[in-house]
């Protein structure tokens, strides 16, 4: 993953969900089997930023 | 004694002993703030959450959780956002640059004394502010937990967590903070495993017993996130404030080198990931669990103690009084690492970048002398709503710390009047649509409606200090061709 994709995705993670609360699709009230969808989105926020925190890149000096 | 204090003073105890086994480590200036420059990351990563997570990163988003819903996990996000860019943008830089805070990384690329100057003011006051936050919560949290009276719960907390600062510095607060994120994590664990075990381990119930108290909503951002711009600037804030936040930032400088501190900061996120996913556990917990049992509510049907009190009260409800005195133990000891965290950030600011050059016995004095002061503005606003206060030391942070902050790192062009500008700007936005907005406007001045209606300026405050950063260094450049 280049640097700059990761920078983007980073930055659009929490950006895509915070315009999904703000658009409040009607799904977002919704269930997923047990989960509601809005914790599900707020989970899988969750597990992206990790990645993208976690993911190996060219070590600084 | 209480479990509370049983479990406590062994915590105590353990670390004003590191703190004294860390003075004799940190004998001159250079070591006081370093800690010797050899904390690994996983030391570094444990000590870099313990300094982030406040109690309000556990109890009050418990509690967040149990009054609002879901507007907690909507805070976490944001919250959480600021980590991977600390990661990927500035811890590694900072520790190569090889400086403490913003006001030192402009000394060294400006060598001008006024950038210098306006930075360290500007982390003065974010570490103050907070400190003073910090304080009051204390100060009410402790009566609430112990019984003690506010002004001895401030001024014990102030004294405790001087004794790590002054003793050892940033030796012994490393210690304090990364065993207190273990006590956090081991806390937060086991009241959610008590939580899922009152469920039978099906998240399912869980979900469903919080809708039959609250209803579906429950699992939607409430009215005060309705407004979309009040939620990008709410994010916005959480996440580039983390950036800013003296009292992190420091917490590089004492790694050993760059790889290593960007090793903590991947850590600390999975720390506070993990701390966060498993609060919506307790929290929808004790929204589930809590109704019906009135032992925890007052006459008038409120949660004894306030919202904040939310998990205590589920721990005691879980795991009896033993629970209940851990969980409390815990908190005391939360709020007493990100006392010393703040202290030793602000002591440095004080002394490293306004007053540099003065011995140990200075810096150790200086200590003394901020904690005193904040614990006296703390006492002397026991009454007062201070919240806004955490508020504005966010903005602070998201608007003038941090653009500043990226731009010396990265952006080649910045001259020591596009910093002194991009700060000014911050400062004077953030003040100024703060007390401007329905927080201090409408909420302590008492007018009827706010001059602007972000509670959270960092959608105009951030942009408008970039522009201020590249207009006049730009203009600068002009001027000198």
């Amino acid at each position: 993953m280049t640097r700059l994709f990761r920078l983007a995705a980073t930055v659009a993670v929490p950006a895509l969900y915070y315009l999904l609360l703000a658009l409040k699709p009607g799904w977002l009230a919704g269930r997923a089997g047990a989960w509601p969808v809005s914790v599900l989105l707020a989970l899988a926020a969750f597990a992206l930023l990790l990645m993208l925190a976690l993911w190996p890149a060219k070590a600084a000096r | 004694m209480s479990p509370a204090l049983a479990f406590f003073i062994p915590f105590a105890l353990a670390t004003l002993a590191l703190s004294h086994w860390a003075a004799r480590k940190s004998s001159s200036g250079g070591a006081f703030f370093s800690g010797g420059g050899r904390v690994g990351s996983l030391l570094g990563g444990f000590a870099l959450a313990g300094d982030y997570l406040s109690a309000a990163a556990f109890l009050g988003a418990a509690g967040l959780y149990y009054q609002a819903g879901y507007d907690s996990l909507a805070y976490a996000v944001g919250t959480l956002a600021g980590w991977p860019l600390m990661t990927q943008l500035v811890a590694g830089r900072m520790r190569e640059e090889g400086v403490f805070g913003v006001g030192e990384l402009l000394a060294k690329r400006f060598g001008s004394a006024a950038p210098r100057r306006l930075a360290a003011g500007v982390s003065l006051a974010i570490s103050l502010f907070y400190l003073v936050v910090q304080l009051v919560g204390a100060g009410k949290l402790l009566g609430l937990l112990f019984g003690f009276d506010y002004t001895v719960a401030v001024l014990l907390v102030t004294l405790l967590s001087l004794a790590y600062v002054a003793g050892g510095g940033m030796l012994a607060t490393t210690w304090v903070q990364a065993i207190k994120a273990v006590l956090l994590v081991g806390c937060a664990l086991a009241l959610a495993a008590l939580t899922m075990a009152r469920f039978d381990w099906q998240i399912a119930k869980l979900f469903d017993a919080a809708a039959a108290v609250r209803g579906d909503a429950v699992f939607l951002p409430s009215a005060a996130l309705a407004s979309p711009v009040e939620l990008v600037s709410l994010g916005l804030g959480l996440t580039l404030g983390l950036l800013g936040l003296p009292h992190v930032l420091m917490r590089f400088y004492s790694a050993p080198d760059a790889a290593r501190a960007q090793g903590a900061a991947r850590v600390a996120t999975l720390l506070i990931a993990l701390v966060f996913s498993l609060n919506f556990i307790d929290g929808f917990g004790a929204l589930a669990l809590l109704p019906g049992h009135l032992a925890f509510f007052t006459d008038e049907g409120a949660l004894k103690g306030g919202s904040n009190m939310a998990a205590l009260h589920l721990a005691q409800l879980l795991g009896g009084p033993l629970l209940a005195g851990f969980v409390a133990a815990v908190a005391f000891a939360t709020i007493l690492a990100v006392v010393a965290g703040l202290t030793l950030s602000a002591t440095a600011t004080l002394t490293r970048e306004l007053m540099p050059g003065r011995g140990l016995a200075f810096v150790r004095g200086s200590a003394l002398a901020l904690s005193l002061a904040a614990a006296a503005v703390s006492i002397a606003f026991q009454l007062q709503n201070i919240a806004v206060l955490l508020g504005f030391a966010f903005a602070l942070a998201a608007s003038a710390n941090f653009p500043v902050l990226l731009l010396a790192l990265y952006w080649k062009r910045l001259t020591a009047r596009g910093a002194a500008a991009t700060l000014s700007t911050g400062l004077a936005a953030s003040l100024l649509l703060i007390v401007a907005g329905p927080g201090v406007w409408v909420a302590v001045l008492g007018f009827d409606a706010p001059l602007q209606p972000l509670a959270n300026p960092a959608l105009v405050s951030v942009p408008l200090a970039f522009a201020a950063a590249v207009l006049a260094s730009r203009a600068r450049q002009k001027e000198t061709r």
